[in-house]
């Protein structure tokens, strides 16, 4: 049994064997265990260097992007406020100037692990797209015509390549995050300050203008909104002659930077798109109101005139010319002012306003109209734009006080009357340069104005003679020609004496129409010779009545002459003609056609349904206003018209939308659109923090820089929460009266809004001298409320305003630097009334295209839309 | 004779070799077990850490001031849930602590040049250092150590 001897040795050898086994895996695993650690250890170390150089360059490039053009980076902020095309891409290519600018600290932590780590970074801004803001066009994703997309705002992707190198482990991260270019700074449409948007017709346009009084109640005390439509702005003058004024408004209604102060009411719903002028002015193009704002009264001669037409795109006709040069002349000037468009153009006789008598309008109307019973229609004058804003009462006396502070109306009493006698004064005075706008006009509207022309006719004598033959008839009473005689006669014996011959705007004449080819066959050796006894019969055979002839007769040679009529004809199509051929030259960017007055729609604010002039106003043949069924005023124009024809038919004016009682309205809002939020806040107090019970703010708590007291505020900030209101006051720095702003921002709050205190931009100083800023420093706060915004203090408010659903209110008569936008505007919710001061700033357009870059922030969103990382040794 | 059964010397032999093998063998296994535990405490140590700095990553500048001497992770436990009892557990495994000495510096990052706001230090860069620390398995006089860094800011919601 040899064999079995020593097999202990085999066994313990076995077991050794088994032992060193385990040893050496266990060894072997350590190893394996100590290596795959020390990756880990490498990998962590690696991300979070990578991840420091994203922070650190996310960080700096959003401060970069907002932070103007200055420094060896200011270029991004350049690039990103450019019209971009879609999918073009923005390299941010200098890797010395990422390393040196955008991610200098994570260089530096890198290189503090000595040279085992290295990093290189890449970035770029991609996807880019405008931002799609046309709700109807959603399916495409392309904007319908009609609606112009601003270039400069749009959506993007910011990714940025980081590639880590720790002891050999390698790390790439990739992230991508969203970046938004908005404009903070909305001007509303165009350049106006305060849109009401009161869409039912009953509400809307309800004459009583009297510019600026109540005339049902001169006891009642009434404050008024008064609308300072900052002239000095515009003009960066502190007074004018006559002629810069003159000169000035057109040059300024024609480039659109027409002094705002204006109105805007009868829309959908505030049409706001994404700022830009032209696709407002497209969905408001209907409506425009002559204003007491344009020259009240511009006597001039036959040069000044052509002068002024010329300015305003138009031209004096040859038939013009003649009457005024041959037919009748040394007769006096021609006058051109408007008329207003509220009580006056309904008024029979003479009113007064600011101490002046003044004619009203009825009569032009008259010759269209059989029943007219006014004065049912002027129980409430509530809602007209003229008495929205020009309710005032005047109190005896307050011209002594005119220099006080508190005297208002003195001033605009001061200012306004002596508007006969010396037009700037009407605007300004020595001490305060105030424009009241008690009619309320146009965006970038043309001077299509609703004219009358006076026309000073000299020859008294041989009015006293047509006036005693006039009288001298029994029926004499009963023609439209007598009103035009009683006028006259009112103006008894003055040297001067005015035949008021209203071309008021297109379609509306007091001269009864001739038919078509009626004049054609006059030679032209004949068109000065006057219509007399010998033509009876033709006029009976177009349908006027023996009577209307004779009154026909009474008139002045010249006014019956064949050229008059001519030119009356052509100043029918006046607006129609100024937009034909060269339509897009003609017409300034973004101006409209205004040709739809308020005053017309005062006028077909009738219960008699079948007036003459309304169904002219329905005749699509000669009319343009038209009328929906459902008693809105919905007035297409020669501008829909005109694109209507060029895009063949693929756009649909909003305004004949309106028309169809089947397509509801239009109440899209673009805020709520396209402006992505850089921030949420679902409820303005945080109960779980802060003191039991009353929470914490969390706007001030985000925004609110405790350092130096300031409301540090950029980019769209939605408060979803609607419990409690935004109060400013609780955004106070300590000891403070009012909340001081920087950055570019628009809170949008589904809930109310109240200033309590006043909201100031960072640089103003001295409320005294408040003035428009371009610049990095010049946007005001844009807040859309959809609760409504209160005025609880009479401080001074910055700001642009939108108040939705509900209209602005106030306890306190407010002063508000900025813009104001509402869905509607009830001064009997602001009894105390208030100032509203436009700030220009942003809608001139004059402002460069390099000023108007400080009005967009680049949002960039805490949304990661991509985040990757590869790893490799 | 009989044959069955070993001689001495077969076993002094065998006892010789086996000692011999099994003073080699036994250290490889003490190595190899330490190894692993090593490995495995560094993993922890790199667990924690990076859990740490996620942590400090999601938390608002205002709860963690910069200071010069470090947090403790009893003391980020408290600052973050204060009266919170119910949520101090969640914020880091106790696991972690129990076994290291942890603790996190963070530190102000100077603003760069283009800063528009450089006196609003909450809106500005951090700096994160999370050291975890722990007996070495292999010597207990020494102390092993992970250190993570980075640079952070302040993420809002959105």
């Amino acid at each position: 049994m040899s064999s079995k001897r020593g097999s202990i040795f085999y066994v313990v050898m076995i077991v050794l064997s088994i032992l060193a086994g385990i040893a050496g895996t266990l060894i072997d695993m350590g190893i394996d265990e100590s290596h795959a650690t020390q990756l880990a250890y490498r990998s962590e170390i690696a991300l979070n260097i990578g991840e420091s150089f994203v922070d650190e360059f996310f960080h700096n490039v959003d401060k970069t992007m907002n932070a103007g053009n200055s420094g060896p980076i200011g270029g991004i902020y350049d690039k990103l406020r450019e019209e971009s095309s879609i999918d073009s891409v923005i390299e941010l290519d200098s890797k010395e100037y990422i390393s040196k600018y955008l991610v200098p600290s994570s260089k530096k932590l890198c290189e503090s692990f000595q040279n085992k780590c290295s990093a290189v970074v890449i970035a770029k801004i991609k996807d880019i797209q405008p931002l799609n803001i046309n709700p109807r066009a959603r399916d495409t994703q392309k904007p319908k015509p009609g609606i112009k997309v601003d270039k400069v705002e749009k959506d993007a992707v910011l990714e940025v390549l980081v590639e880590v190198t720790y002891e050999g482990y390698k790390k790439n991260l990739a992230v991508t995050r969203s970046l938004k270019v908005v404009n903070t700074t909305i001007a509303p449409l165009s350049v106006f300050t305060l849109f009401v948007n009161d869409p039912g017709f009953p509400l809307q346009s309800y004459w009583s203008s009297k510019l600026g009084m109540d005339f049902n109640n001169d006891s009642k005390e009434q404050k008024s909104v008064v609308l300072d439509h900052s002239w000095d702005y515009v003009f960066n003058k502190s007074d004018y002659d006559r002629e810069e004024l003159i000169a000035g408004f057109d040059t300024t209604v024609m480039q659109g930077e027409v002094p705002p102060g204006r109105v805007f009411m009868n829309s959908s719903i505030v049409p706001l798109t994404n700022g830009n002028r032209e696709s407002g002015m497209l969905q408001n193009a209907f409506f425009s109101a002559e204003s007491e704002l344009l020259p009240p009264f511009v006597p001039m001669d036959l040069e000044q005139k052509d002068e002024f037409l010329t300015r305003v795109g138009s031209k004096m006709s040859e038939e013009e010319k003649v009457i005024l040069e041959e037919v009748l002349p040394s007769s006096g000037k021609i006058f051109t002012r408007p008329v207003g468009y509220g009580y006056e153009v309904r008024a029979r006789d003479d009113y007064e306003v600011n101490g002046k008598k003044r004619s009203g309008f009825l009569r032009y109307m008259e010759a269209f109209e059989s029943d007219w019973d006014g004065e049912v229609s002027r129980k409430n004058p509530s809602k007209s734009g003229l008495d929205l804003f020009g309710r005032v009462e005047y109190k005896p006396g307050v011209l002594a006080r005119e220099d006080e502070e508190s005297g208002w109306f003195g001033k605009i009493v001061k200012a306004a009357s002596d508007a006969y006698d010396d037009l700037v004064r009407s605007f300004v005075n020595d001490t305060y340069h105030l424009r009241i706008s008690p009619t309320l006009v146009y965006g970038n509207v043309l001077a299509s104005y609703f004219r009358v022309m006076d026309y000073k006719y000299t020859r008294v004598d041989e009015l006293k003679e047509v006036w005693k033959s006039r009288k001298d008839r029994e029926n004499s009473n009963k023609s439209w020609w007598a009103s035009i005689w009683d006028g006259i006669s009112d103006l008894g014996s003055d040297v001067l004496k005015t035949v008021k011959v209203g071309f008021l705007g297109p379609g509306q004449y007091p001269i009864p129409e001739l038919p078509p080819g009626f004049l054609d066959d006059i030679p032209q050796e004949k068109l000065k010779d006057s219509f007399t006894e010998s033509d009876r019969a033709k006029f009976k055979a177009i349908g006027w009545s023996d009577d209307t002839f004779e009154d026909f007769l009474d008139l002045p040679e010249g006014m019956r002459s064949p050229v008059f009529f001519k030119f009356f004809e052509k100043m029918r199509t006046y607006s129609l003609q100024y937009f034909g051929k060269n339509f897009e030259s003609n017409v300034p960017k973004g101006a409209t056609l205004a040709p739809y007055n308020n005053s017309i729609m005062n006028y077909l604010r009738i219960t008699q349904y079948d007036s003459p002039f309304y169904k002219f106003m329905l005749d699509p043949e000669k009319g343009i206003p038209t009328i929906s069924q459902t008693g809105l005023t919905v007035l297409d124009n020669p501008l829909d018209q005109k694109i209507d024809q060029e895009w063949g038919g693929e756009y649909i004016s909003p305004l004949k939308e309106l028309l169809d009682e089947n397509v509801p309205l239009k109440s899209f809002n673009p805020f709520l659109y396209y402006r992505k939020a850089t921030d949420y806040v679902s409820s303005i107090y945080d109960y779980r923090a802060g003191k039991k019970g009353t929470g914490v703010n969390v706007i001030r708590k985000k925004y609110f820089n405790e350092k130096d007291g300031t409301l540090d505020i950029n980019g769209v900030i939605y408060i979803t929460g609607t419990a409690r209101p935004l109060r400013f006051s609780e955004l106070l720095a300590d000891g403070k009266k009012y909340v001081r702003y920087r950055g570019k921002s628009i809170i949008i709050t589904f809930g109310e809004v109240i200033f309590d205190v006043g909201v100031r931009k960072f640089t103003t100083k001295d409320t005294s001298q408040i003035k428009p800023q371009w610049g990095k420093d010049a946007p005001l706060l844009t807040v859309v409320a959809l609760g409504g915004i209160q005025f609880e203090t009479n401080e001074l408010v910055e700001a642009t305003l939108y108040s939705f659903m509900n209209p602005p209110t106030s306890t306190r008569h407010f002063t508000l630097h900025g813009t104001l936008g509402s869905s509607e505007f009830d001064l009997a919710r602001s009894k105390v009334g208030g100032v509203v001061k436009f700030d220009p700033s942003y809608s001139m357009s004059k402002l460069s295209s390099s000023e108007r870059k400080d009005y967009y922030w680049v949002a960039l969103t805490d949304e990661i839309k991509k985040y990757s990382w590869k790893a490799a040794w | 004779m009989n044959r069955r059964g070993f001689t001495l010397i077969e076993i002094l032999a065998t006892i010789t070799i086996a000692t011999v093998m099994i003073t080699a063998i036994f250290p490889m296994l003490n190595i190899g077990q330490k190894g692993v535990y090593k490995s495995s405490d560094k993993n922890y140590a790199v667990l924690a850490a990076a859990d740490l700095m996620e942590v400090v990553r999601g938390t608002e500048f205002s709860v963690l001031p910069p200071r010069e001497n470090p947090y403790s992770v009893q003391e980020i436990r408290q600052l973050l849930y204060k009266g919170d009892n119910a949520r101090r557990n969640l914020v880091f495994g106790h696991v972690y602590e129990d076994k290291f000495a942890i603790g996190v510096f963070i530190q102000l990052v100077a603003e760069t040049e283009n800063s528009t706001n450089p006196e609003d230090a909450n809106k500005s860069m951090r700096q994160c250092t999370v050291v975890v620390r722990w007996e070495s398995v292999m010597d207990k006089s020494k102390k092993e150590e992970v250190r993570l860094t980075s640079l952070y800011r302040e993420h809002t919601s959105g």
